[in-house]
């Protein structure tokens, strides 16, 4: 079975927290540096707003990329909500990289850090 | 503009200022890409950190006071912040040091919704490269 059939048996709802990961649990796994955030939105949108941490790679570099991406820790791919996020994520489920999207997308997250919330991440530079 | 009296300008407050003290999305992509205001980002640092549009120039609310000689008195002074409270509250405080100042309705989370996509493409083409917000 190649990677793309696994990908298509494991479209069921039971096995969908292997596709995706909440803000919540992302900013805790983040924090105990068990993952890398990876912004595949456009440059264009990247240099309107953009967020201080992870890898950014536009999703139609993402093939002639693959050598920049840790292969041993979790990736958390994250576009504005989730739609480019998820096509992205199982492309590189199936090159064989651990990696989940960003359920509730980067507007997620930037509405979830606002004011003292902010503080419940630990930046790591 | 000399700095105005809190009472005198709750006194003078009417239909006109209520509208004037604040700039809607579309108003502010236009007056920001002909170089009319200088926005400001009043959200805290560690917000900042997080992450930060890369228009305008970051100056924390509780930094304001302290921080007026680099706000551009030619300029409209425009405040955000994630929704508009803060921004409200920026807004004010500038408007009675005598400064022509308005925030932004939107917030920070609806410009950075609006761009997104085909969006941030042709506001770029519109506006030129951007370097990321400053401190």
């Amino acid at each position: 079975m190649d990677a793309l059939d696994t990908l298509a048996r494991k479209t069921v709802p039971a096995a969908m927290g292997e596709a995706r990961i909440g803000l919540d649990d992302f900013i805790t796994a983040y924090n105990e540096s068990r993952c890398e955030l990876l912004d595949i939105r456009v440059p264009e949108e990247t240099a309107v707003w953009q967020f201080s941490f992870g890898l950014r790679i536009p999703a139609n570099e993402l093939p002639d990329r693959l050598d920049e991406l840790p292969s041993d820790t979790l990736l958390v791919v994250a576009c504005p909500m989730s739609d480019r996020s998820n096509m992205a994520r199982s492309y590189l489920a199936a090159k064989g990289f651990e990696a989940k999207y960003l359920a509730g997308g980067l507007l997620g997250l930037a509405d979830r850090l606002k004011g003292g919330a902010a503080k419940t991440l630990k930046l790591r530079t | 503009m000399p700095p105005i009296p809190f009472d005198d300008y709750l006194r003078r407050f009417d239909y006109d200022e209520r509208l004037a003290m604040k700039i809607g999305l579309e108003e502010l992509l236009d007056s920001y890409a002909k170089g009319e205001i200088q926005l400001i980002d009043i959200r805290f640092r560690e917000e900042h950190a997080a992450w930060s549009v890369g228009m305008g120039q970051h100056i924390p609310l509780n930094e304001l006071p302290d921080r007026l000689n680099e706000l551009d008195r030619a300029k409209t002074i425009v405040t955000m912040c994630p929704h508009y409270d803060r921004a409200e509250i920026a807004r004010l405080f500038l408007t009675l040091q005598g400064y022509r100042s308005r925030y932004f309705t939107g917030g920070m989370l609806k410009l950075v919704d609006y761009l997104r996509g085909d969006n941030a493409r042709d506001y770029l083409k519109r506006i030129g490269p951007l370097t990321g917000s400053s401190n």
